[in-house]
């Protein structure tokens, strides 16, 4: 069970969280503008940011310690 | 989809993950630990999807294609005033969509057509960016008559055409090229723009 009183997984869960969340807006703001470059950056950028933010988590879920 | 339903969806994941970041003591509990895994797995993906579709749809568009320097003659000749160019007789009397008009002749008419080309896009980008682009550009590949045949095969025009039908068991097999020399081979004319007249304004 995971356990955000658990400073370990609050911590990884923020982290996680801002990651996510600044994946999001790279490709909000590529959305806002057409062209190739825009689809570059989509991919290799916020693309990137959103993978670790949910790998972060994912891991957090799996190596967080039992309740 | 309309990119402000996309962009609506990516705030409200943002206020989800907005709570998880500021109070990640909710997620002790069983709604927490949905409410988690919405916000930092589901949610992202999905906005992330459908932005992705959004993009490639996007890059169907002739602007795209033409937002590289190198594609503007080619833009150009879109407009010649001349109806033995085949791309500028094509494009000035709608038989393809214009705001479509590159990719609707240049993409890839088979299963995995699309993600093909998507790739050869990026590749595109590399060699733009980072690399050098060729002067002049070449098709990686002679012109396959399968593109010309997914609008015209089995139009009365082109099936009763007398030309078309003595040729036509080479024409479908590919054999011989839609665009050999003597038929229609008046493509795009990047090479010269300036001596040449133009329907109307550049696009």
């Amino acid at each position: 069970m995971m356990s955000a009183q658990n400073p370990f997984v609050s911590r990884r869960l923020r982290l996680a969280g801002i990651l996510v969340i600044l994946g999001l807006l790279v490709q909000a703001l590529t959305l806002l503008w057409n062209h190739p470059l825009a689809f570059m950056a989509f991919l290799g950028l916020g693309g990137l940011l959103l993978f670790v933010g949910i790998v972060v988590y994912l891991f957090t879920l799996i190596s967080s310690p039992k309740a | 989809m309309p990119i402000w339903l996309i962009l609506a969806l990516l705030i409200g994941t943002v206020a989800a993950i907005a709570i998880v970041i500021v109070a990640p003591g909710v997620t002790v509990s069983r709604a927490g630990k949905a409410l988690a895994f919405l916000a930092l797995f589901v949610f992202p993906l999905a906005v992330s999807f459908l932005g992705a579709a959004e993009h490639l749809d996007r890059s169907k568009q002739t602007k795209f294609c033409l937002s590289c320097h190198v594609m503007e003659p080619y833009g150009r000749s879109l407009y010649i005033n001349d109806k033995t160019y085949v791309p500028a007789a094509h494009f000035q009397n709608n038989r393809i969509p214009r705001d479509h008009a590159c990719y609707t002749c240049h993409t890839n008419y088979t299963i995995f057509g699309t993600v093909h080309d998507k790739l050869r896009g990026l590749k595109h980008a590399y060699k733009y960016y980072i690399s050098k682009p060729a002067n002049p550009i070449k098709l990686y590949e002679p012109f396959n008559n399968r593109e010309c045949l997914h609008c015209h095969q089995g139009a009365r025009s082109f099936e009763e055409g007398s030309t078309h039908s003595a040729f036509m068991d080479d024409i479908k097999a590919n054999k011989m090229s839609c665009t050999t020399s003597g038929c229609h081979d008046q493509i795009h004319n990047a090479a010269h723009p300036d001596q040449l007249k133009y329907w109307s304004s550049q696009p």
